[in-house]
């Protein structure tokens, strides 16, 4: 008996010491030695060289130093619930790390039985540090390939960079509908399967540096069904792992009555308008919202949106939408369909603030509409857009929009008012933030080695200028007149201690600042960065600490660090007056107080500086501030930008008048109410938003895991290289206008407060009670719990008020 | 003539109790304001001026009777809550009249009891939340010392894991030398250890803290919590998040945190640095602290937790936990004049 168990136990070694070496299927998870591992598959780190008693490991080329190799598991945040991915995604191992490859490959040997094989190898990962959550990894735009002994199995050939850029934005170009599987949509198409074939008694994998290796799997050739099957499991376990860590905050489900389907199944769909804020998938008109025009009230010479809903009951295929001329009621005048653009809502998943695992479906932002299909039962979201001539006559326009399809047709109401008045432009500065011209995407294709081997040829530089003059021209489309961006390092000391250049920094800024000009004309530019991070760097100018509160509290801002950055910004602004750029407002420094009362006191001290070097040079500053401890630099800047943390207290906004600076305001949301009316209360010169796109945003996202919502700061943009409109952004073109609405009528008040005219003056004063209505109705300090923000329905109303209370103004005139 | 005075006595023996039951009426304008409103709670201060009738009041709107709450409060005044039912625009005027007739003043509530839990959410749902009703002689703990709870609640000088220090100094106490509402504080008193290291390498801060009972929380509603806080003796200890933090806690139905490492979503928090405010802000004096949160759909209870980790002595009153309404600002409301009918 004892001989027969020990006989048994014999041959189960020998099976699975046979199965992990020198069986038929291997089935490898690489990654770190104490990452998750993948039950039934072997662990391979990158510590494990090829072994003949071992039978697999990486194999390193005689008479060259070995490359060296990293592995990594990427579920390493634990500060907040940041995606978890499965044993097999989670980990890799790869022949570099952060950004900085060989241009070697690396190679991973198996020993074979002699045989013919099937291999598939699973290649992905989704960040490249671990200082932020959505910097892309280079594997992601690199071209690279695959080779098995010897012969090339796979080659990853992206094209030219505007080819790979295509590429990379058509994924923006999807929408999350109902029912859609998170990994599918967000995840899967970051990890690649590459299948081979390998024949003889050995497989030498070779592969470029920068690609990962999450798992390889092996069997014989006459299995091969057997390793789709495994490939298919694997993927429905990741995906059940990825996808249970999610919840959709699903609206209450309501379904369409049989009468109300039966009554438009004709046409196939339903146009609707509504009041809600956003059009998503799940919304269901209201009966009497079907099909009832939608309608908007517009001055002349400006541009307007009409908002409206189409709920496919059925599958509608390649539906093409015609647009209307918009007619007069007497049929004399006409808006030409040439003055109307229709925009389509991209429907995505994204996560609550604060609330990290549920997500919801928004039609977060919107692409030119190109006729395509639609699911039946998923609900989108169109934005027609009406720019007005200013010589249009005032009166009431109506035209009719068609929706046609195999499916069906319909046509929908469109309702026009011109008003008969001009909105006047505020001297205001409305922005929002954006980084510097360097650090987008293309940064790889112009900076970093391998990009600049992988893009030699192509101009960087004219398509990085392409990009910023779409983009400003969006941001001037939207209503904004200026954008908070700055310089990215333009100068730095030679060994003699003078100032030189710094790589191509200036020649890119030279023509950013020209295609600013092109846009926002001679509007000052609030250079966001410039003290900081773009001209007077840490590492540019030692000593002149920003964000070193250890170093500042040590010694100071030194003697040699305020010199050199004296030199620097002289440097600055004399290459300004001779390139004739627009007025630079040099931003001294960015929410100092997020540093504590030390930060308060280095804010202090830099703004005192600038603030001497701003009187012997002339050139404005400015700083964002937002908190009580940032309150003693005022009286040393020209212009403070607090936000709701400073706090926006009456007492704060009187101080910063009392202390001679210009009042601004950032950073207090993105709705309507906060670009609009809540600027009547204290009449601010500027209006700061982060951000059309940010430092890792631009061109570098797309939606997709691991953080639902982080295209929230980043302007998408489609397959053919052309920008997106975002929710928020709308809402601050929508605010703006009301501002100007509200400053229209104020200036008529202001024009008529003395008249003689007995009409004119009751008109005016309905007109002034209206206005001190509205700004008394604002709660300055909008932060404070409980504020309120007024909702786009009381904003519209209101605009409506004004736009009343304008006419009868000029009625009376 | 005699019967003249006949008729003159019974007349006014008669009219007597009309006269005295005399009737009024008041005109109470609403107005939405700048905020759309969904079933809105609705509350009037009244000053009646002289004893009514509670149970003759009478709320009316359209010739039809809108069910009310008459909650007594200083003589002859009394706060009326009802319910602006479904949704109501922004911009909105509504005018009710509110009838009442001449009677004994009763201190009693009088309404349904719906309407009441309403107004109690929407009022104050913190325990015991200025620390007024006292347990004494609560039984003493390894790490609290005390002799006067706040009924309901659980206090500790210092955390568990330190009860092996000698001479600990730091304690969490009912204080009724310094209050912001009645007569009754929370006081914290820290301790800087030499003798001992935190995991940041400086000096070990031991700091107390409090838990509140477990109470209901309803999901997917949005609370406000506030708190009042007085610092006193502030020592800078060189941490990084100085400061006071009450949180409310989030709890599911069996009564444990959610996401228990998830802390954007499991509580709602209310901090006030002292790092990062300058001392004059803050300083001997009382100052209100407030944030809101709308609660995950898994939370059914609430616990509320106050600490801190600055080294000085603390004061705290007055938690505030309330539902908000939509917009977090309430429902104007003008109140005419008694008019007699």
């Amino acid at each position: 008996m004892k001989k027969l168990t020990k006989l048994g136990i014999v041959s189960l070694l020998a099976v699975v010491l046979c199965q992990v070496t020198y069986g038929e299927v291997f089935k490898f998870d690489f990654g770190t030695k104490d990452s998750p591992l993948e039950p039934g598959y072997t662990r391979v780190t990158e510590t494990d060289a090829f072994s003949t008693k071992q039978g697999f490991g990486w194999e390193t080329d005689k008479n060259k130093k070995p490359i060296r190799l990293y592995s990594r598991n990427e579920n390493f945040s634990t500060q907040r619930a940041f995606l978890k991915m499965d044993a097999v995604l989670c980990d890799h191992v790869t022949g570099g790390r952060k950004y900085f490859y060989p241009t070697r490959n690396y190679k991973f040997k198996v020993k074979l039985a002699k045989g013919e094989y099937v291999a598939a190898m699973i290649m992905g990962k989704i960040t490249e540090k671990y200082s932020s959550l959505i910097n892309r990894p280079p594997y992601w735009y690199m071209n690279y390939e695959i080779k098995v002994n010897g012969t090339t199995a796979f080659t990853m050939k992206r094209g030219g960079l505007r080819k790979y850029l295509s590429d990379f934005c058509t994924a923006a170009e999807a929408n999350f509908l109902p029912g859609d599987s998170l990994f599918y949509k967000y995840l899967k198409a970051y990890f690649p399967i590459r299948k081979f074939t390998i024949s003889g008694d050995e497989a030498i994998i070779e592969i470029s540096s920068a690609c990962p290796v999450n798992a390889l799997l092996i069997y014989p050739r006459k299995q091969k069904n057997k390793l789709e099957h495994e490939l298919t499991a694997l993927m429905k376990r990741s995906e059940e792992f990825i996808n249970s860590q999610y919840k959709e905050q699903k609206p209450k489900l309501r379904q369409l009555s049989a009468a109300t389907k039966k009554k438009f199944s004709s046409r196939g769909m339903i146009l609707f308008s509504s009041k809600v804020d956003e059009i998503t998938p799940y919304t269901l008109p209201a009966v009497n919202e079907m099909f009832r025009p939608v309608g908007e009230f517009l001055p002349v010479g400006e541009k307007g949106v009409l908002r409206f809903g189409l709920l496919p009951l059925k599958d509608l295929k390649n539906v093409k939408i015609s647009l209307p001329d918009f007619v007069s009621k007497d049929g004399k005048n006409k808006i030409s369909k040439d003055c109307l653009d229709l925009w389509l809502s991209n429907t995505t998943a994204f996560s609550s603030s604060g609330q990290t695992i549920y997500y919801k479906i928004r039609p977060w932002y919107a692409f030119p509409y190109k006729k395509q299909d639609f699911i039946a039962g998923a609900t989108r979201q169109f934005f027609l857009y009406v720019k007005l001539q200013t010589n249009v006559k005032p009166g009431d326009y109506s035209g009719t929009i068609t929706y046609t399809c195999p499916q069906g047709t319909a046509d929908y109401k469109l309702f026009l008012k011109v008003l008969p008045f001009k909105l006047i432009k505020p001297d205001t500065s409305f922005g929002m933030y954006a980084y510097s011209p360097l650090n987008t995407r293309l940064r790889f294709a112009n900076m970093q080695k391998q990009g600049k081997k992988m893009y030699k040829g192509e101009n960087t530089f004219l398509l990085t200028n392409e990009f910023q003059e779409k983009a400003m021209a969006e941001m001037a489309e939207a209503g904004l007149n200026t954008v908070a961006q700055g310089p990215n390092l333009l100068f730095e000391f030679d060994k003699k201690g003078k100032v030189v250049e710094k790589g191509e920094g200036l020649k890119y800024w030279n023509a950013f600042m020209k295609i600013y000009q092109q846009v926002f004309g001679d509007k000052p530019i609030p250079a966001y960065g410039i003290g900081w991070g773009g001209l007077t760097h840490e590492r540019i100018v030692p000593g002149f600490w920003c964000r070193n509160i250890k170093a500042f509290k040590h010694a100071g801002l030194t003697a040699k660090g305020k010199e050199q950055a004296a030199k620097l910004v002289r440097k600055f602004y004399a290459t300004s007056k001779e390139q004739g750029w627009p007025e630079v407002i040099f931003y001294d420094q960015d929410e100092m107080a997020n540093h504590g009362i030390w930060g308060g006191r280095l804010a202090l001290e830099r703004a005192k500086f600038f603030r001497k070097l701003s009187k012997e040079i002339g050139f404005r500053t400015c700083a964002s501030m937002n908190g009580p401890v940032e309150l003693p630099e005022l009286p040393y800047l020209d212009i403070a930008i607090p936000n709701g943390s400073f706090p926006l207290t009456p007492k704060n906004v009187r101080q910063i008048r009392k202390d001679g600076c210009e009042y601004w305001i950032y950073n207090i949301g993105s709705k309507r109410y906060t670009f609009g009316f809540y600027l009547s209360k204290d009449l601010p010169k500027g209006r700061l938003q982060w951000s059309f796109y940010g430092t890792h945003n631009y061109l570098g996202q797309v939606p997709c895991l691991p953080s639902l919502g982080s295209i929230v700061y980043a302007t998408m943009w489609d397959s053919n290289l052309n920008p997106s409109r975002r929710l928020d952004v709308e809402g601050i073109r929508q605010g703006i206008m009301d501002y100007r609405y509200f400053m229209t009528l104020q200036e008529l008040v202001k024009k008529y407060q003395n008249t003689k005219n007995a009409q004119l003056a009751k008109a005016v004063q309905q007109g002034n009670e209206l206005l001190k209505m509205i700004s008394g109705g604002v709660e300055a300090e909008i932060a404070k719990p409980g504020a309120g923000i007024w909702s786009q329905t009381t904003c519209q109303r209101l605009r409506w008020r004004i736009a009343s209370a304008i006419k009868e103004v000029q009625n009376a005139e | 003539m005699k019967l003249t005075k006949i008729f003159l006595v019974t007349a006014s023996l008669l009219f007597c109790p009309l006269l005295k039951a005399a009737t009024y009426h008041i005109s109470i304008k609403i107005d939405t304001g700048f905020f759309e409103r969904k079933n809105a709670l609705i509350k009037a201060e009244v000053n009646f001026g002289k004893t009514i009738d509670a149970k003759s009041i009478k709320l009316i709107k359209d010739g039809k009777k809108i069910p009310i709450l008459f909650m007594p409060q200083k003589k002859y005044n009394a706060e009326i809550y009802w319910i602006l039912p479904g949704e109501t625009p922004s911009l909105t005027i509504k005018e009710y009249t509110l009838k009442f007739a001449d009677g004994a003043w009763d201190t009693t509530p009088i309404g349904s009891a719906e309407l009441q839990e309403r107004v109690q959410n929407e009022t104050n749902i913190a325990p015991n939340h200025s620390f007024e009703i006292v347990t004494e002689k609560a039984k003493k703990k390894t790490n609290w010392k005390g002799t006067k709870l706040p009924t309901g609640w659980v206090l500790a000088d210092f955390a568990w894991a330190h009860r092996k220090l000698p001479d600990i100094t730091a304690t969490c106490r009912i204080d009724e030398t310094e209050a912001y509402d009645g007569q009754k504080s929370l006081e914290f008193k820290s301790q800087l250890r030499d003798d001992k290291k935190d995991k940041n390498g400086r000096k070990l801060n031991l700091f107390g803290f409090a838990f509140s009972p477990v109470f209901p929380l309803k999901p997917d509603t949005e609370y406000s919590f506030s708190y009042q806080v007085k610092f006193v003796d502030i020592i800078n200890n060189d941490g990084k998040h100085q400061g006071m933090s009450a949180s409310v806690n989030f709890l599911g139905k069996d009564k444990k945190r959610i996401y228990p490492k998830n802390y954007a979503m499991n509580r709602l928090q209310t901090a006030y640095s002292t790092a990062r405010n300058p001392k004059e802000a803050y300083f001997k004096k009382w100052h209100k602290v407030e944030y809101r949160k709308k609660t995950p759909p898994e939370v059914r209870f609430g616990q509320i937790w106050i600490g801190g980790s600055l080294t000085g002595r603390v004061y705290i009153d007055n938690l505030i936990l309330k539902e908000c309404g939509k917009s977090g600002n309430p429902v104007k409301v003008k109140v005419g004049k008694i008019i007699t009918q």
